[in-house]
């Protein structure tokens, strides 16, 4: 949930280009998941930072946002492997964007979705005696998950992954 | 956020096989959304309640959740359009219903964003022109997978509801 006081963070040490493509990033992130501006900035910058790693202070200095909210995405995106975090030897850590694991984590969450089906089902055994108008609910939802089931995976084996572009 | 003393609600007035839905839903919702045990019984609950229209009251009794655990599920789920909240005259209290055909409507609202977002990544390589490869490799990467879904999942939604129709 954003804060009250949420504020579009002042994006000190960014371009005026690049201050322009980490606010649409945070729109978006605002419109799907009602991310607080802080979040959505980081994660912005973070797809286009240079360099790739970034410490910390480093990301409160350039964005202007609170420490919190770095620790917060901190939180949020290492687990998953999208953010890969480094201890440095001051005891700070870095965050950087890992560009192969992302695309991957989109996929595994819609992949995620038809698996809700499963439980549209047990729903239906579970009402099984039920009046039709009470079932009607989970019958349309059965449904739908199971034609998403069947296609969502034809989407993505008709993906090709780009070819590597950085050599390591 | 999830509470780390986050436990499911008792829902004490559910017969076994309801809760057992109701948990399943919840579990889910937990593993993917990371969503607290409460808010994923309310909408588990929402998708089977008899009536299928509810006071807050109510969920709060069938379930065992605070008014507060409801409210924020309503929060949560009515902007996307999956619950419709009818408020009381004259009251605080609302009830809550989820209509039928509004939960592939609401997954479709959040799947139909991924061209807008294509948009933006591609906004991205434009700000990123003439910077260095290794700079550019995370956007390129997204955008080439983006470009893929932002045309294939609009169509099959579009397929979905032509079936439908």
């Amino acid at each position: 949930m954003p804060a009250l006081s949420d504020d579009k963070p002042a994006t000190p040490g960014l371009t005026k280009d690049e201050r322009d493509y980490v606010n649409r990033v945070a729109e978006h992130y605002r419109d799907t998941d009602r991310m607080a501006w802080e979040h959505g900035f980081l994660i912005g910058w973070l797809m286009i930072s240079d360099p790739v790693e970034q410490p910390a202070s480093r990301l409160c200095e350039v964005l202007g946002v609170s420490r919190e909210a770095v620790d917060h995405i901190d939180k949020l995106l290492v687990p998953p492997g999208v953010l890969e975090r480094t201890e440095l030897p001051d005891g700070e850590y870095s965050l950087a964007m890992n560009a192969e694991v992302w695309p991957q984590t989109v996929q595994q969450a819609m992949l995620a979705l038809p698996s809700f089906h499963s439980v549209m089902r047990y729903g239906l055994e579970a009402l099984a005696d039920a009046s039709e108008e009470r079932r009607r609910r989970l019958v349309n939802m059965e449904q739908f998950f199971r034609y998403l089931g069947d296609e969502i995976p034809a989407v993505f084996d008709r993906y090709e992954p780009p070819a590597t572009t950085v050599s390591p | 956020m999830t509470e780390q003393a986050d436990q499911p609600p008792p829902a004490a007035s559910l017969t076994e096989k309801e809760r057992a839905f109701v948990h399943k839903v919840a579990e889910h919702y937990r593993r993917i959304d990371n969503m607290a045990w409460n808010t994923g019984y309310v909408f588990g609950y929402m998708m089977i309640c008899d009536p299928a229209e509810q006071r807050v009251s109510q969920i709060v009794e069938a379930l065992g959740v605070t008014a507060g655990d409801v409210d924020h599920a309503a929060k949560l789920l009515a902007t996307p359009g999956v619950f419709e909240k009818h408020e009381e005259p004259g009251g605080d209290d609302y009830r809550l219903v989820l209509p039928e055909h509004n939960w592939p409507k609401a997954v479709r609202h959040s799947l139909v964003h991924m061209p807008k977002f294509h948009q933006v990544l591609q906004r991205g390589l434009e700000v990123l022109d003439g910077a260095s490869e290794e700079r550019r490799e995370r956007l390129v990467r997204l955008e080439h997978l983006y470009s893929h879904l932002a045309t294939e999942v609009p169509a099959v939604f579009d397929r979905f509801e032509k079936a439908a129709e």
